[in-house]
């Protein structure tokens, strides 16, 4: 059958980055195609230039064995291109209606047919098996909800293709059953569906086929049949998966760092009890939405706790800013790295040295910054931390997502931080660098600090986490140890899909 | 406890309490904005119009109603537009220099080709000069506050330039007496701006365009996903802004019968103070022309008090700095409560 | 169909070392030395114009005109350095020389200068409050106390005009220092200070911080808040000396002596090179720019040309510097990788 969308040798480049190097594919009606690949492995860029948001600097779209220039996303719409983005876009202000048919919206002469709206857009929430009301605004939706109506704006639309990003992050078990059962029947109906996830059972559960990038290069495209789990992750990682020997060998001292009481935090259901040692690491899982950033957000003083005790090396704290967190030793590195974490304007050793504790530094560069000596101390950190940078007057905003996150995990060291909390350590980090982040975590902890990582990568939990807390839609429904924080644990108990008998060993 | 804790509450309850929960936050923070909206604009309105009435002499004369209806309109049409740009998260600082233009150019029309030219004059220099705003805003990509500060300068050079300093008098006596005339005992300015206020809520509300706006101010991003043209949405705003400063123009022309190249000064900070006190919030997205209407008329209320009451006109610069700083702090503690509502406290 | 060669990951990747250094370091060096071009030739075309324009009265008198913009365009180049604005400029100016004015006949020459400045301080404080505390947007919380300010100093001084007789105040702020005028050397002295300021001290580092980042630098636990209201005493301070020196220039102070202030000394800001998103800010370049529009100015003057131009004219330059550097900014712009 001929190809209802195709790329030809597209190449992306970002400033210091080709994150797409020459890829070509086809999408076929009917057929249900998985995109994989790890963080950082081009899909997220491909994605956007299939939705009209980028361009290429080279390479051709063929829709329909048309050349297509995609210059926005409505020249992609009108090509017959829907895209389920992985952030949230929906505009909080207007209602689930309103927002569904944004941009195309039904009417004449540009006045809005609201009653048509609302019928279209029920109908479609039905579909979707979602009880809401089309009126109700956005705002006043959960995560997994808007995801849904995000999914609702794009089946709105005519389309041929169907580009889906990730559509389950926030979705609870149940959701995603019903998410595959609608795709596998658009499928039916002759739609191309791109489906790019994480979870490889998933792409085995409803892809006919399956593209592998790494590093913006395809790397591999198979019938589904043809491969099995294992082969794939090769594909994806390049080499074979190697299972990261867990350090929890080394028991974790018993002296505790960071002990969490009773703290009550807006948008967790229940008060929240932790305690993690000097050289424990602890992760937390959960879906988009399921609480576990606002944990580590309001032990950052980021959103003030309402009530409850923390204490760090058994002082108690109340941290009420960042900047009181971190005086009372804890650190935090958030999830966005670009709007949250670096300082794009500042070079490289001042975007390590922010944080830097000088409590213990000569008098005069306890008042004043001295060049020299911050030079000297970014060279050793550069060392330490293996961060690839010509040198230290290097603006920040032009190193890769990788050396990026190394600077800020170097500006968490020099603080001096006793607790540290990281947000989606590796995302849009490259394959080489995630390794060595892992290590560098695990060597900050066995430098005996408390580590809480956040992450909605479950294979990155099982990976290098002693312990792991589980949410769900805002209460920990699992607490997983030792041999126990598998991939598998991790995501069944995300998804909502805990059963009773699962867990007993 | 060492081993797993398994979920005390089935899956489906836990996501319909989220849901619940989540719908109760956001219909407190949604309660919440709404009081601090209308205490804003609502509680000023109701104390300036009893003290007009106790306090100030003649304040509820009819023709001091009158001139305050009139004012009243002139600033509504110019708040509709700066509603509209703020909206869209945009700023347009050169409003009080494009009226001055656009009365200036009206009323030497109106002397050379008759009033019914002026008028189109006036609108029409109003939405070219709105236009060139937006072009620089969209186009060059300046920050909308900087390209309006930087054409505002422009325009009151060219407006001092037109009239080389000199006042024009307007001779048509039926172009002079528009702005006194009645309908129904109420002067004909206020119907224009009625008629017009009506216009654009509906447009915000029900068309296209508005949802458009309501997009562009809300979520840039999600806009530019949608298919929406940004910068068109953008344009339109500044042009509209411009076009409402033109018409308002036209009626302070017609309301004066004198016009010079410094009239209008300081306009755009009236026209900021009205809508923001209005509850258009400056974060973008909430367009809200009703309380822009409200607005303008106790900002027209307080001057006019402050008039009969022989103040000295540099107090209504205090007055007015404390009034839009007042309007702001309202502005900023409803933003505040909604994202503390958001997050989930109590 | 493309099966599976596993390619060299390293061989492709674009060096970004050579070609970031030339967009950082070299690339900024050109653009500064450009402007400072641009002012050489335009002051020659001016000079072969007009001979009279190199006469040493008029040097001086362009010296005079670019220190006042250029001082406070000193403590402007901070603000937008912290991605802040202050627009109450004017306000400041005639409420510090007011003071001046009103105190002289009672103090010694230097404190009525430190009342000035103390004034000057406050009313930054003042803005930088409602910035932080408040949380209005800086460019209309300012726009508000610019209203406020002017409407202070028109009732203090009841609308008129206040003499500054003493000689001693006149000879200090309108003589000269070994044939350069005193608030050009001052205006050095202050842009040297602000460069340290800005770039060498941890207080700069944090208005840079936050003028390229502030989520960031708020979770990075630099002071943020603090340190933007002092950058706003700053700025007042500097406004307050630009004020000093002008009322002695003009031998008076009132209400509207410096009405429309803050565009020139945005204008001499940006255009100078200082990126209005923050970040980052170039005092050199600030004085090179307040330089040019003395420049202008006295061009236009000399031309004969009317002087509702130099509004039209001044607009004109401040958009074109900014859509020019947002060109510029835009190719250099670091886009989300991912």
């Amino acid at each position: 059958m001929a190809a209802v969308l195709e790329v030809r040798d597209i190449v992306q480049e970002y400033p210091g980055v080709r994150a797409l190097k020459g890829v070509s594919l086809e999408f076929h009606p009917g057929t249900v195609k998985g995109l994989v690949g790890e963080n950082g492995a081009g899909k997220s860029t491909l994605i956007r230039i299939l939705g009209g948001i980028e361009q290429p600097v080279r390479g051709d779209v063929f829709v329909r064995q048309d050349r297509k220039v995609l210059r926005n996303s409505s020249d992609a719409q009108a090509a017959g291109i829907s895209v389920v983005s992985q952030e949230f876009r929906l505009v909080p202000q207007l209602s689930i209606a309103d927002n569904v048919f944004l941009g195309h919206e039904l009417g004449t002469g540009g006045v809005i047919n609201k009653r048509r709206t609302h019928e279209l857009t029920a109908g479609l929430l039905d579909q979707l098996g979602l009880d809401l009301d089309p009126r109700r605004t956005v705002s006043s939706l959960t995560v997994g909800d808007r995801q849904m109506v995000e999914i609702a704006r794009a089946l709105s639309r005519d389309f041929d293709v169907l580009i889906m990003d990730e559509p389950t992050a926030a979705l609870n078990g149940a959701e995603i059953t019903r998410l595959h059962e609608i795709v596998q029947r658009l499928a039916s109906q002759g739609k191309a569906i791109v489906y790019v996830s994480h979870h490889l059972d998933e792409i085995f559960d409803i892809c006919d086929d399956v593209a592998v990038l790494r590093d913006g290069e395809l790397i591999a495209e198979a019938t589904i049949a043809s491969l099995d789990e294992a082969q794939l992750v090769e594909h994806m990682l390049g080499r074979k998966p190697q299972h990261y020997e867990r350090a929890s060998t080394t028991a974790p001292s018993s002296e505790v760092r960071l002990l969490v009481r009773d703290l009550e935090i807006p948008g967790v259901r229940n008060p929240v009890n932790l305690s993690v040692a000097a050289g424990e690491i602890v992760g937390l899982a959960g879906l988009v939405g399921s609480g576990r950033t606002e944990i580590t957000r309001s032990l950052f003083g980021d959103l003030p706790a309402l009530s409850g005790q923390v204490s760090v090396d058994g002082k108690a704290v109340r941290p009420r800013s960042s900047r009181e967190a971190i005086r009372s030793g804890i650190f935090m590195l958030s999830e966005d790295r670009k709007s949250e974490g670096i300082l794009p304007h500042l070079d490289v050793t001042e975007n390590a040295m922010v944080s830097r504790a000088r409590g213990h530094l000569p008098t005069l560069q306890k008042s004043v910054p001295v060049r020299k000596d911050e030079g000297a101390a970014f060279e050793r950190l550069r060392q330490q931390m293996r961060i690839r940078v010509p040198h230290g007057r290097q603006l920040i905003g032009n190193l890769s997502g990788g050396n990026q996150q190394k600077v800020l995990l170097g500006r968490a060291l020099l603080s001096g931080c006793s607790v540290l909390l990281l947000n989606e350590p590796t995302r849009g980090v490259d394959v080489g660098a995630k390794v060595d982040i892992y290590q560098l975590i695990r060597e900050l902890a066995d430098a005996g600090v408390a580590v809480v990582v956040s992450s909605s990568d479950a294979p990155e939990l099982a990976a290098i986490v002693d312990r792991c807390l589980v949410y769900f839609a805002g209460d920990q429904v699992a607490e997983l140890h030792g041999p126990n924080v598998t991939e598998d644990n991790i995501v069944t108990a995300s998804v909502g899909q805990v059963a009773e008998e699962d867990h007993h060993e | 406890m060492n081993e797993s804790i398994v979920a005390p509450q089935g899956v489906e309850d836990l996501v319909a309490d989220e849901r619940q929960r989540s719908a109760e936050r956001a219909q407190r923070a949604d309660n919440r904005r709404r009081i601090l909206q209308n205490a804003g604009i609502g509680i000023p309105f109701l104390l300036v119009l009893v003290a007009g009435f106790v306090a100030v002499p003649n304040f509820a004369s009819s023709s001091n109603v009158a001139n305050m209806l009139v004012n009243a309109a002139i600033l509504a049409i110019v708040g509709y537009g700066m509603t509209l740009v703020i909206a869209v998260r945009g700023i347009d600082l050169s409003v009080g220099s494009a009226q001055a233009l656009a009365a200036c150019i009206a009323a030497a029309t109106v002397n050379a080709w008759g009033p019914l030219a002026g008028v189109v004059a006036g609108i029409g220099v109003g939405a070219l000069l709105g236009l060139f705003n937006g072009l620089v805003v969209t186009q060059l990509r300046v920050p909308g506050f900087i390209a309006t500060l930087a054409t505002m300068s422009v325009f009151r050079g060219a407006v001092l330039l037109f009239t080389g300093g000199a006042p024009i008098m307007i001779a048509s006596t039926a172009f002079k007496s528009a702005a006194t005339a009645k309908f129904l005992a109420i002067p004909v300015p206020f119907w224009i701006a009625a008629v017009i206020g009506a216009a654009a809520v509906f447009a915000l509300s029900s068309m296209r365009f508005g949802k458009h706006v309501v997009a562009v101010g809300g979520s840039p991003e999600s806009a530019v996903d949608s298919g929406i043209k940004v910068k068109r949405i953008e344009l339109l705003a500044y042009l509209i802004a411009g076009a409402a400063a033109g018409t308002a123009g036209v009626l302070l022309a017609s309301q004066l019968g004198v016009v010079n190249g410094s009239i209008s000064a300081g306009l755009e900070l009236q026209a900021i103070a009205i809508v923001v006190l209005g509850g258009t919030s400056m974060a973008g997205g909430q367009p809200r022309i009703a309380g822009t209407f409200v607005a303008a008329l106790l900002l027209s209320m307080i001057n006019s008090g402050l008039n009969l009451l022989n103040v000295p006109s540099f107090y209504q610069y205090v007055a007015l700095g404390v009034l839009l700083i007042f309007a702001l702090s309202v502005d900023g503690a409803q933003r505040a409560a909604v994202s503390r509502m958001m997050k989930g406290s109590k | 169909m493309q099966a599976e060669d596993v390619k060299n990951r390293e061989g492709t990747h674009v060096d970004p070392g050579n070609a970031s250094r030339w967009r950082d370091q070299v690339l900024p060096l050109i653009s500064r030395q450009y402007l400072i071009a641009i002012l050489i030739v335009l002051s020659i075309a001016v000079g072969a114009a007009k001979p009279v324009f190199w006469g040493s009265g008029n040097i001086s008198n362009v010296l005079f005109q670019a220190s006042f913009v250029g001082l406070a365009a000193c403590g402007m180049t901070l603000l937008i350095a912290g991605g802040l604005l202050d627009l109450s400029v004017g306000g400041v100016i005639a409420v510090s020389s007011i003071a001046v004015a009103t105190a002289l006949p009672y103090g010694t020459v230097g404190s009525a200068i430190g009342l000035a400045l103390l004034i000057g301080a406050v009313l930054g404080l003042v803005n930088g409050l409602l910035v932080t505390f408040v949380r209005i947007p800086p460019f209309i919380a300012t726009l508000g106390t610019l209203y406020l300010f002017l409407g202070l100093a028109f009732i203090w001084t009841g609308g008129k005009v206040i003499g500054l007789s003493s000689k001693n105040y006149r000879a200090l702020t309108t003589g000269d220092i070994l044939g350069v005028p005193t608030p050009f050397v001052v205006l050095v002295i202050v842009a040297v200070l602000s460069y340290l300021l800005l770039w060498r001290t941890y207080f700069g580092r944090t208005v840079r911080a936050f003028g390229s980042n502030e989520r960031a630098a708020s979770l990075a636990g630099l002071p943020v808040k603090r340190a933007k209201v002092l950058v706003f005493v700053f700025a007042g301070i500097s406004f307050a000396l630009a004020g000093a020196f002008m009322a002695g220039r003009l031998a008076s102070a009132e209400g509207n002596m410096a009405m429309g202030f803050e565009m020139d000394v945005i204008a001499a800001v940006v255009v100078g090179g200082t990126a209005l998103r923050g970040g980052r800010g170039t005092l050199l370049g600030t004085v090179v720019g307040a330089l040019l529009f003395a420049v202008l100015a006295n061009a236009l003057n000399l031309l004969g040309v009317a002087s509702y131009w130099q509004y039209v004219l001044t607009g004109a330059v401040l958009i074109a510097a900014i859509a020019v550097g947002a060109r510029r900014a835009s190719a250099a712009e670091v886009r989300g990788a991912g």
